[in-house]
């Protein structure tokens, strides 16, 4: 089940934060990760992925660094902010809030 | 023969004429390239058969351009034109050699307008400077934009 363009847009910034949250991280890993979890449903675009992650690092919600990959190349990281860990905070609490409204809504049907 | 680490610099140098990332943009992105090829060779493609798929699944530079757009200030028009022109020069020593050119260029043109300007053919100088010498500072610049990169090929 491939979720819709829009919800893929609206979940990206909390399921990035949650997942800086377990460790640092880089693009590609982060892309890995999120199909991983979704079982093959979510599928990121670089394209998409990257101006969301620079725009945390604006807004300071994360911090980027560089450091060495493995294989020996230069490689960019993300750290998780304490910034971004109270807005990771909000984000849950607005998830659980749409979770519990959907729930009311089905016990009503 | 297929040259990975060539074919990996012009792809990079593309999107940074494109995009107008700074630097460290595209190093990002040339790394998440790598990971790309790296992911298709453990499916047994050669070099050159991961390149271009992971090149295909990274989407055109144009489209990335896009995507990318949101983030973008101001100055990009003019620092995309910026890199687009630079970006032929694959490099620093090439696109030091270009700049020394233009630069010699410059100094010809304001000596000459330095110079007709204390005689009375002044009038005629932004002629000049239309017709001849912005001419033929551009062929003599895409001269040598032609000949080292056929040095470079060689």
């Amino acid at each position: 089940m491939t979720p819709s363009k829009d919800l893929v847009a609206a979940s990206a910034v909390p399921l990035i934060l949650s997942i800086l949250r377990q460790g640092d991280s880089y693009g590609y890993a982060i892309i890995q990760r999120v199909r991983e979890l979704s079982g093959g449903d979510m599928e990121w675009a670089e394209g998409m992925l990257y101006p969301i992650l620079h725009r945390l690092e604006k807004r300071r919600l994360v911090k980027a660094y560089w450091g060495v990959a493995e294989n020996g190349r230069k490689r960019k990281y993300y750290r998780l902010d304490r910034a971004g860990l109270a807005e990771l905070e909000t984000q849950r609490q607005h998830w659980d809030k749409l979770r519990g409204m959907m729930q009311l809504l089905e016990g009503e049907a | 023969m297929f040259d990975l680490k060539r074919e990996v610099a012009a792809w990079s140098a593309s999107v940074l004429a494109e995009r107008c990332e700074p630097g460290p943009g595209v190093a990002e992105l040339t790394d998440h390239l790598y990971c790309e090829i790296d992911r298709a060779r453990e499916t047994g493609l050669s070099e050159e058969e991961a390149f271009r798929a992971a090149t295909a699944r990274l989407g055109t530079t144009s489209v990335l351009a896009a995507e990318h757009a949101k983030n973008r200030s101001l100055l990009s028009p003019v620092c995309r034109v910026a890199a687009k022109f630079g970006s032929s020069a694959a490099s620093p020593a090439q696109r030091r050699f270009l700049t020394t050119h233009a630069l010699l260029w410059a100094a010809l043109m304001i000596a000459s307008a330095l110079m007709l300007a204390v005689t009375p053919a002044r009038d005629i100088y932004g002629l000049l400077l239309t017709v001849v010498f912005l001419p033929l500072w551009w062929a003599s610049d895409q001269l040598l934009r032609k000949a080292l990169r056929h040095r470079q090929v060689q």
